[in-house]
C-alpha cells in the first residue's frame, strides 16, 4: 500500500503542475515564506530598535529613506510589514496543524469506526459548526492572556469543523473499496487498516483542506489582532492596523500605513486560495460542461452541404 | 414524516442552544481571568451594586455540584441542593432575561442588547440580500458562460473578494469613502442633528450605511457566486435540463423553471452553514464603521472589560445563528418535495 | 442463420407508400475536444422515416446511435458538432433553421424517450406539471382546464390514475417514471417518437410492459417512432425497417425481414449468430470477440475490419462504399460489390 500513496501523490503533483492558479498560489506563498525567513536581511529597520522621534517623523509620506513612510510612533511601516509576515504565517502554520489533526482524527474514527461513536462526534461537530466561530474566540482570547501562544491554541482548537466532515465523508467513501473490505475480511486490525488503506487515500483531501485552514486561521490572527487582542509583544500585519486605525492614520490621511499591513493579508491568503483553487481541481477534475454550455456552433457543414441536397428534398432512398 | 423530521430539527436547536448556554456560563466562570468575580471588585461598581451581583448570581454559592474543585475559591461540601449552586441560578435569570448589568453603564444588558439587535439585523440583512442576490446573479451567468472568459473572470474575482479581510476592505472604503465622496465616518445617524422630516432622517441614514453595507456584499459576494456556480453546473449537467431542452424551453425558461429551485436546495444549505461568517463579519464591519449594533458591542465589551456584555452578545449572536439555521432547515424542507411529500 | 420464426410484418408493405416524413442526408458528427483530434462519432448516414414506420437503430454500445439521435434534434453536448449532411423534416432542412425555430420544432414534431430516463423528469415539480409545461409551451391556445384534461388524457393513456399527476417523480416507480415519460412525449402530438433504449434500466418485466405499450401506442395514434436498442428480439416484434450501425457508419439498413432473413453484412450476420434466440430477452451484444474500435483513432480502412471473419486485405486499405443491393437494401462491405444494382 506503501506504493499506491506515493504514486497517487506522484500522480498529483503532476495534474497539480497543469493548473496554472494553483502555482501561481503556490509561488506567492513561498515569497511570503521567503521574506518571513529573510526578514533581517530584507528590511531596512529593525522593528525592534528604540528610536527617538519627533512629531515630524509620525506618519511621514514614502520616501527614500521609508519606502513605505512611517507609523504612528515613527517606525518604518514597510519593515514592519516584512516582520508581520512571520506572525501570520506561524499563526497560519501552527494553528492548522491543531486543526488538521483534531478534524482529521474526528473526521477518519467517525467515517470508519461508525456507529454511537460517529454519531456522538458528528453530532458535537454539527454543534461546534454552527457557534460563530469569530465572537467565541475574541471571547476565548478577551478573558484569556492575548499571547501568540494563546491565539494559536484557540484559533488550531475551534478551527476543526469543516475538516472533520470533509474527511469524514471520504473515509466513508474509501471504507466501502473493494480492497478495505477485503482487508477487514481476512481480519486486519483497524489502526492497521485506518494506517495503510484509509489514510494515504484521504491524504490528498486532507492536503487541500490544510491550505483553507491555514488561510482562515490567518484571516482569524489578523482580525482578532485588529480588534485589539493580538500578542503585544509583537507587531503582526492585524495589530499594525489596528494602531493606524485607532491611532489617527485615517485622520492624517496616512494611507501607506493602512494600505500595505492588509496587502500582506490579501497576498497570503489570495495564495492559500488560488493554490487551493488549484489543488482541488487537480483532485477532482470535474467537466466543466453542461447541456447549456455552448463551445462553438452546434451545425458547423459547410455551405455545399446544404445546397448539394436542397434540389431534391423529399426523395425516398430507393431510386 | 414531516412532522416528526420538523420536530427533530427544533429538538436539536434547543439542545445546541442549551449547549451554548453552557458553553457561555462556564467560559465566563472558569478561564482563569474569572471575569464575573473579578468584575464584582470592579471600582465602576458601587458597593451596593457589588453586593447586588453577588446575590443575583449567587457568587457566594458553589458554580455547580460536584464541579466545586474547578472553581478553588471556595471548597465546600460536595453534594448541596442543585438549586442553590451559580448555575441554577445563571439559567433561572436567563430564561427571566436578565444578562446582568453592563459595568460599563450600570444598565441592564438586556436592555442595552435589545436595542442594538435590530441595527445588526438591518445591516446584515441589507449586506446579505444584496450579496445573495448579486452572488447569484453573477454566479447564475458563470455557470451558464461555462468555461468563457467571462465565467474566468468571475471566477478570479469572487477568489480576490473572498481573501479579503473584511475589517480591512472595511477601512480601505471608509478611507475613500470619507476622504473622496463625503461620506460620513461612521456612526448610523449623524448625531445632534434636528432632522426636518422623516425622509432627511432616513436619507442620512441611507448614507451611513452604504458602505458598510458595501463592505458586506463585497465581502460574501464571492463566495455565493462559486457556490451557485459549482451547484449550477452540476444541476445542468442532470438529464432532466437535456429534457427541459428536447421539450423547446429556451435557454431563460430553462434557468428559470428547471435549474435555479434545484440549485437553491444546496445553496440555502451553503447560506445556513455560512450563517457563522455572517456573524464574524459583524463584529468586523460594525467596529470599523463604529455601527451601533451586536458586533460592536462585542468589540467595545472587550476594549472596556465590560463583561456582563460580553458575555450577553456572545450568547444573542449564538441564539440567533441557531436559530437562523433552523429557519434555513425549515425553508429547505419546503422548496425539497421529497422531504415535504413524505 | 436465417430464423423461421420471423414473421413478416402485416403491414411492413404499405408503410413503403406513406409519405417520406424524416429525410436526412449525409450526416457527419463529431466531437471536438480541446487536445485531441475529433471523434468521428457519425460518418455519412442516410435514412428515411415514412409516416407511422417504426426504425430500429441498433448498434453496440458507442457505435453512436445516441449521438445520431440528438443530432437530429441538435440537442448534441457542446463537444458535439454536425459537420456534414441534412435533416429534412416535411421538407424543411432543419440544419438550417434558428436555433428558435428549432425550438419550435421540438416536442410538438419530434419528440424523444432519453435512454436510461430514470433521472430525465425535474425531480422538484410534479409529473402533471411537467406534462403540462409541454402542452402549454406549444399549444398555447388551451386555458388551464382543457390542459389539465389533456395531462389526465395523456396519463390515462400509458395506464397512470389521473389523480398521481401532483405527485413527484420520487413517488413513481422505475417503470411509472418511464410511462410518465412516453405520456410527455405524446403531450403534443408530436409526428415523431424517437425512443433511445427506453427499457434499460428497467427489469424484465418492466421492459415487456412498456414496450407492449409502445407497440400499442404506436398503433393507435399511427406514429413514426425510432427505436435504438441493443435488444434484436424488440426490433422484430415492433419495427418495420432496421439500421444497423457500425463505429458511426451505416453497415446495413434494410427491412426488417431482409435484416433477420437475409443479412448481408458480415457485422448483421454476427450480431444475429450473437443472439440466436429473438424470443428472449438479452441485455448487451458482447459475444462478438473484440471491442468497437476508437472514435477518436479509426482503422484506416473498413471500420468492422479487425474483427470481421470475413475480412480481406483490401478491407483494411479502403473504406468500403455503401452498395444499394436493391429497392430498400443497402449494405457497406466489399464483399457485395458485385451486386450493386
Ligand atoms: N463529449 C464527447 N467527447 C468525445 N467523444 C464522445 C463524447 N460523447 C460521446 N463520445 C463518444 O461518441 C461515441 C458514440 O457515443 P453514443 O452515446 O452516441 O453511443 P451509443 O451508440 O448511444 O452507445 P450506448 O448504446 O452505450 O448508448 C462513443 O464512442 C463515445 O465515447
Ligand atoms: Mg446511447
Amino acid at each position: 500500500m506503501e506504493s499506491t500513496s506515493v504514486t497517487s501523490l506522484g500522480a498529483f503533483w503532476r495534474t497539480f503542475r497543469q493548473h496554472p492558479m494553483a502555482m501561481i498560489g503556490l509561488v506567492m506563498l513561498l515569497i511570503a515564506i521567503i521574506a518571513a525567513v529573510c526578514a533581517p536581511l530584507i528590511a531596512p529597520y529593525d522593528p525592534k530598535a528604540i528610536i527617538r522621534i519627533t512629531i515630524d517623523d509620525i506618519y511621514t509620506r514614502p520616501s527614500p529613506a521609508h519606502w513605505l513612510g512611517t507609523d504612528d510612533a515613527g517606525r518604518d511601516v514597510f519593515s514592519n510589514f516584512i516582520y508581520g509576515a512571520r506572525v501570520s504565517l506561524t499563526v497560519g502554520l501552527f494553528a492548522s496543524i491543531i486543526s488538521i489533526f483534531i478534524g482529521g482524527t474526528i473526521g477518519i474514527v467517525a467515517g470508519f469506526y461508525g456507529g454511537r461513536t460517529e454519531n456522538i462526534l458528528m453530532r458535537f461537530t454539527d454543534i461546534m459548526l454552527v457557534i460563530p466561530d469569530l465572537p467565541l474566540i475574541v471571547v476565548i482570547v478577551a478573558l484569556t492572556r492575548p499571547s501568540l501562544t494563546n491565539i494559536i491554541l484557540v484559533i488550531g482548537l475551534l478551527g476543526w469543523t469543516s475538516t472533520a466532515r470533509l474527511v469524514r465523508s471520504q473515509t466513508l467513501s474509501v471504507k466501502a473499496r473493494k480492497f478495505v473490505l477485503r482487508a477487514q475480511a481476512v481480519g486486519a486490525s483497524r489502526p492497521y487498516i485506518i494506517r495503510r488503506h484509509i489514510l494515504p487515500l484521504v491524504l490528498p483531501l486532507i492536503v487541500v483542506n490544510t491550505v483553507l485552514v491555514i488561510s482562515l486561521a490567518i484571516l482569524n490572527e489578523s482580525t482578532l489582532s485588529f480588534l485589539g487582542l493580538g500578542d503585544p509583544t509583537l507587531l503582526s500585519w492585524g495589530q499594525m492596523l489596528n494602531y493606524a486605525f485607532t491611532r489617527g492614520a485615517m485622520s492624517a490621511g496616512a494611507w501607506w500605513a493602512l494600505v500595505t499591513p492588509g496587502f500582506g493579508i490579501v497576498w497570503v491568503v489570495l495564495g492559500c486560495t488560488l493554490l487551493g483553487h488549484g489543488l482541488e481541481q487537480a483532485l477532482n477534475p470535474r467537466a466543466e460542461t453542461h447541456h447549456l454550455a455552448q463551445l462553438h456552433e452546434q451545425v458547423a457543414r459547410p455551405a455545399s452541404a446544404a445546397a448539394r441536397f436542397a434540389g431534391e428534398p423529399m426523395s425516398l432512398s430507393s431510386d | 414524516m414531516r412532522a416528526s423530521y420538523l420536530l427533530g430539527k427544533l429538538a436539536w436547536a434547543l439542545f445546541t442552544i442549551l449547549f451554548v448556554i453552557c458553553l457561555n456560563f462556564f467560559l465566563f466562570r472558569v478561564l482563569p481571568g474569572d471575569p464575573v468575580r473579578s468584575g464584582v471588585r470592579d471600582p465602576r461598581l458601587t458597593q451596593e451594586a457589588q453586593q447586588a451581583i453577588r446575590e443575583r448570581f449567587g457568587l457566594d454559592k458553589p458554580v455547580i455540584n460536584c464541579f466545586e474543585s474547578l472553581n478553588p475559591v471556595k471548597s465546600g461540601p460536595c453534594l448541596i441542593n442543585p438549586f442553590e449552586t451559580q448555575f441554577f441560578l445563571y439559567v433561572r435569570n436567563l430564561l427571566t432575561g436578565d444578562l446582568g448589568i453592563s459595568y460599563h453603564t450600570n444598565r441592564p444588558v438586556s436592555t442595552m442588547l435589545g436595542e442594538r439587535l435590530w441595527n445588526t439585523i438591518l445591516l446584515i440583512g441589507a449586506g446579505q440580500i444584496l450579496a445573495i442576490i448579486l452572488g447569484m446573479g453573477l454566479g447564475i451567468l458563470a455557470a451558464w458562460k461555462a468555461r468563457t472568459p467571462i465565467d474566468f473572470g468571475a471566477l478570479l474575482f469572487s477568489l480576490l473578494a473572498w481573501s479579503l479581510p473584511t475589517f480591512w476592505l472595511g477601512i480601505i472604503l471608509l478611507f475613500a469613502g470619507s476622504r473622496y465622496f463625503n461620506l460620513p465616518l461612521g456612526g448610523m445617524i449623524t448625531p445632534g442633528v434636528n432632522f426636518p422630516g422623516a425622509w432627511a432622517r432616513v436619507s442620512d441614514m441611507l448614507r451611513h450605511m452604504l458602505l458598510p453595507t458595501l463592505t458586506y456584499t463585497i465581502v460574501f459576494l464571492g463566495e455565493y457566486m462559486l457556490i451557485m456556480r459549482s451547484t449550477l453546473v452540476d444541476v445542468l449537467s442532470e438529464d432532466y435540463i437535456l429534457t427541459a431542452r428536447a421539450k423547446g424551453l429556451n435557454h431563460f425558461q430553462i434557468l428559470k423553471d428547471h435549474a435555479l429551485k434545484n440549485a437553491m436546495l444546496p445553496m440555502v444549505t451553503i447560506i445556513a452553514l455560512n450563517l457563522g461568517f455572517t456573524v464574524a463579519g459583524a463584529v468586523q464591519i460594525e467596529t470599523v464603521f463604529s455601527w451601533p449594533g451586536l458586533g460592536g458591542a462585542i468589540f467595545e465589551a472587550v476594549g472596556r472589560r465590560d463583561y456582563p456584555m460580553l458575555q450577553g452578545a456572545f450568547l444573542l449572536l449564538a441564539v440567533s445563528v441557531i436559530f437562523a439555521n433552523l429557519g434555513a432547515e425549515l425553508l429547505y424542507s419546503v422548496l425539497d418535495p421529497r422531504i415535504r411529500a413524505e | 442463420m436465417s430464423d423461421p420464426s420471423v414473421s413478416s410484418h402485416t403491414h411492413a408493405a404499405s408503410v413503403n407508400d406513406r409519405p417520406v416524413l424524416l429525410d436526412v442526408r449525409n450526416l457527419s458528427i463529431d466531437y471536438v475536444n480541446k487536445d485531441a483530434s475529433p471523434a468521428q462519432a457519425v460518418r455519412e448516414l442516410d435514412f428515411t422515416l415514412r409516416a407511422g414506420e417504426v426504425l430500429g437503430l441498433v448498434g453496440e454500445s458507442g457505435c453512436g446511435k445516441s449521438t445520431l439521435m440528438l443530432g437530429l434534434m441538435r440537442l448534441l453536448p457542446p463537444a458535439g458538432r454536425i459537420v456534414d449532411g441534412a435533416v429534412y423534416f416535411q421538407g424543411r432542412d432543419l440544419l438550417a433553421l434558428s436555433e428558435a425555430e428549432m425550438e419550435d420544432v421540438r416536442w410538438k414534431n419530434i419528440s424523444i424517450i432519453f435512454q436510461g430516463a430514470m433521472n430525465a423528469l425535474n425531480p422538484v415539480r410534479t409529473i402533471g406539471d411537467q406534462i403540462g409545461e409541454a402542452i402549454r409551451l406549444h399549444m398555447p391556445r388551451q386555458d388551464s382546464a382543457a390542459v389539465d384534461a389533456r395531462i389526465r388524457r395523456l396519463l390515462d393513456l400509458v395506464g397512470i390514475a389521473g389523480n398521481r399527476k401532483d405527485q413527484y417523480p420520487h413517488q413513481y416507480s422505475g417503470g411509472m417514471r418511464q410511462r410518465a415519460m412516453i405520456a410527455m412525449a405524446l403531450a403534443c402530438d408530436p409526428q415523431i417518437v424517437i425512443a433511445d433504449e427506453p427499457t434499460t434500466a428497467l427489469d424484465v418485466m418492466i421492459q415487456a410492459q412498456i414496450l407492449e405499450l409502445m407497440g400499442n401506442l404506436q398503433k393507435e395514434l399511427g406514429l413514426s417512432i425510432i427505436f435504438v436498442t441493443h435488444d434484436l428480439g424488440v426490433v422484430a416484434e415492433l419495427c418495420d425497417s432496421v439500421l444497423v450501425m457500425y463505429g458511426g457508419v451505416t453497415a446495413e439498413y434494410a427491412d426488417v425481414d431482409t435484416i433477420y432473413n437475409a443479412p448481408r453484412h458480415p457485422y448483421t450476420q454476427e450480431l444475429l449468430r450473437a443472439f440466436p434466440d429473438i424470443t428472449r430477452p438479452a441485455g448487451k451484444l458482447t459475444s462478438i470477440p473484440g471491442y468497437p474500435p476508437r472514435l477518436d483513432d479509426l482503422p484506416p480502412g473498413c471500420r468492422f475490419a479487425p474483427r470481421c471473419p470475413q475480412v480481406f486485405g483490401r478491407c483494411r486499405q479502403e473504406m468500403p462504399p455503401i452498395y444499394r443491393l436493391d429497392d430498400k437494401h443497402v449494405a457497406s462491405c466489399f464483399l457485395l460489390e458485385g451486386e450493386s444494382v
